[in-house]
């Protein structure tokens, strides 16, 4: 298995058919017509992931309503806004995670690479191609080495076990830690540690775009200091969107920015000027903390 | 949508303590320039000693400001609207505190000034004086009422206050020629009119302020920005 490029719109498996050769930014399908600002030229050109109009119920409580925007490639995008606004829900859209809840509806279309993710696509496939680390550290109950390896093996990865592990211990930035003790159990790391070795064990099936739902939740300052370091250094081969509540912690990893509120995307802007010079009353009311 | 909208009181509470000692601030500098031009229009040593002596007042003040700014921003780390009020507050401040020291100059040459009283009428220092301290008030009023429309007519002032002080300078010029012997009365003359020009400097350094609290848009260095902009098109084209 080859080691993925940093190049934008580098897509990896192509998740209908599992077929590592295809894909990328030329397959993007474009709707759209008249002429485009500079800025959504720029969007569409370098778009890995584009959410359409997509709704989303449980049951008959509607979560998500007509969310519409594009998260850019090797870039960190954050989702904010107060609790039950829907940015968690709208995460696990973006990987079909959504379906393994019963009475769930969807509309819309989400595209990878210009290809939708719902369409005559397999879900097992999607969700090795974006893969999720979630809020709490959820290692298995095996070594380090094991915990790593597995998904790949599951899989059906052929190569060099050894260098694989490697790799993405290096890429989550755990290597120098774990080196020595790759047998021990996973359970004996610190809870950063742990969070950083399920991102190794995220990158090992070469996934293209990589979700965290408040990955640093549950970490202490300096944990998630490391953990952010990771993240800055992961964009550089890898999308990434992030859930958070820590709006430091979004302005401080984050290119983009996406406000949402109960349901609605309110604002999503570059970050720096999402929290300088939001345009929308509702994102300064939020981040300010007049509201939410 | 009705959004359940709660004050985030703590903060507010913060930043109600650092517009009240802004407001001070702003009040006592102000009473420091009317003094010292009290003091020098009427050769009122007195008044020039108390203007010296309320100094240390400003200085403690300016500490006391830069102090709440710092507070806020290890405590609440502040972001858009909040975060301007604090980078705004702590130029303002240091503004606010130079004037403080031009008004101090002013006032500590109130006796040797008293000599060259002839030669202040013949200039426009007077005139300059009523209108920097106008710019001042405007600003600091233009600062905490928010109001960017009152902040943008200090700036149309400044341009007449510079215009005075370069037909001072002409004046005094003149005088030199005309009066040689009288070169050390007239250097005071100079302090003056630069003190005054700088009061109003500082007054639309702090009407652009409010520009930039309130607008979020930053209207300092023009050309400096046309320039960079210029820089930045040729290198994307």
């Amino acid at each position: 298995m080859t080691e993925k490029t940093a190049a934008a719109g580098d897509t990896g498996v192509d998740v209908e058919t599992g077929d590592s050769s295809r894909g990328g930014v030329s397959g993007f399908r474009n709707d759209e017509t008249g002429v485009m600002s500079g800025d959504r030229a720029r969007d569409v050109a370098t778009a890995k992931v584009r959410v359409e109009n997509l709704d989303f119920w449980y049951g008959t409580h509607h979560v998500l309503k007509s969310i519409t925007l594009d998260v850019r490639a090797n870039e960190v995008t954050a989702f904010i806004g107060p609790s039950g606004c829907g940015k968690s829900t709208l995460l696990r859209c973006l990987n079909r995670m959504n379906e393994l809840i019963p009475d769930t509806r969807l509309e819309g279309r989400v595209l990878i690479d210009g290809r939708d993710i719902y369409e005559n696509a397999d879900p097992v496939m999607v969700r090795r191609r974006i893969g999720m680390v979630f809020q709490k550290p959820n290692p298995f109950p095996k070594s380090i080495f094991d915990n790593v390896i597995w998904g790949a093996l599951v899989n059906g990865y052929k190569g060099d076990r050894d260098e694989l592990v490697e790799r993405c211990l290096r890429q989550a930035a755990l290597w120098d830690e774990v080196k020595d003790r790759l047998d021990d159990q996973a359970y004996g790391l610190s809870g950063g540690q742990q969070q950083r070795l399920c991102i190794a064990r995220t990158l090992a099936v070469q996934p293209d775009v990589v979700l965290m739902d408040e990955p640093a939740s549950a970490l202490d300052p300096i944990a998630t200091a490391k953990l952010e370091e990771t993240i800055l250094k992961l964009k550089q081969r890898y999308t990434i969107v992030v859930v958070t509540h820590n709006m430091q912690q979004a302005g401080r990893i984050s290119d983009r920015t996406a406000f949402f509120y109960m349901g609605e995307l309110i604002e999503m802007d570059d970050t720096e000027q999402l929290f300088t010079r939001p345009s929308k009353k509702r994102t300064e009311d939020y981040i300010t903390g007049r509201f939410g | 949508m009705a959004i359940d909208v709660h004050s985030n009181r703590h903060l507010d509470e913060e930043l109600v303590t650092l517009r009240r000692l802004l407001f001070e601030m702003s009040e006592l500098v102000d009473e420091q320039v009317a003094g010292a031009i009290d003091a020098v229009s009427n050769c009122d040593v007195e008044l020039a000693h108390r203007v010296r002596e309320r100094d240390d007042e400003v200085d403690k003040l300016e500490l006391d400001v830069d102090h709440q700014c710092e507070r806020i921003l290890a405590l609440f780390t502040p972001v858009a609207v909040d975060l301007r009020l604090i980078i705004s507050a702590v130029k303002v401040n240091t503004d606010l505190e130079r004037i403080g020291d031009h008004a101090k100059n002013l006032a500590k040459n109130t006796q040797k000034l008293e000599r060259c009283l002839d030669l202040i009428e013949k200039t426009r220092i007077r005139e300059m004086a009523d209108e920097a301290r106008g710019m001042l008030h405007e600003a600091q009023d233009a600062f905490m009422k928010q109001d960017r429309v009152l902040a943008r007519e200090v700036l149309a002032h400044d341009r007449h206050v510079d215009r005075l002080h370069d037909e001072t300078l002409k004046t005094i010029a003149g005088i030199i020629r005309a009066q040689p012997e009288r070169a050390d009365e007239i250097v005071h003359l100079v302090n003056m009119s630069k003190s005054v020009e700088r009061i109003a400097d500082h007054a639309k350094n702090i009407a652009e302020l409010v520009v930039f609290l309130v607008e979020g848009v930053d209207i300092r260095h023009r050309g400096a920005q046309a320039a960079a902009a210029e820089e930045a098109g040729n290198e994307t084209s």
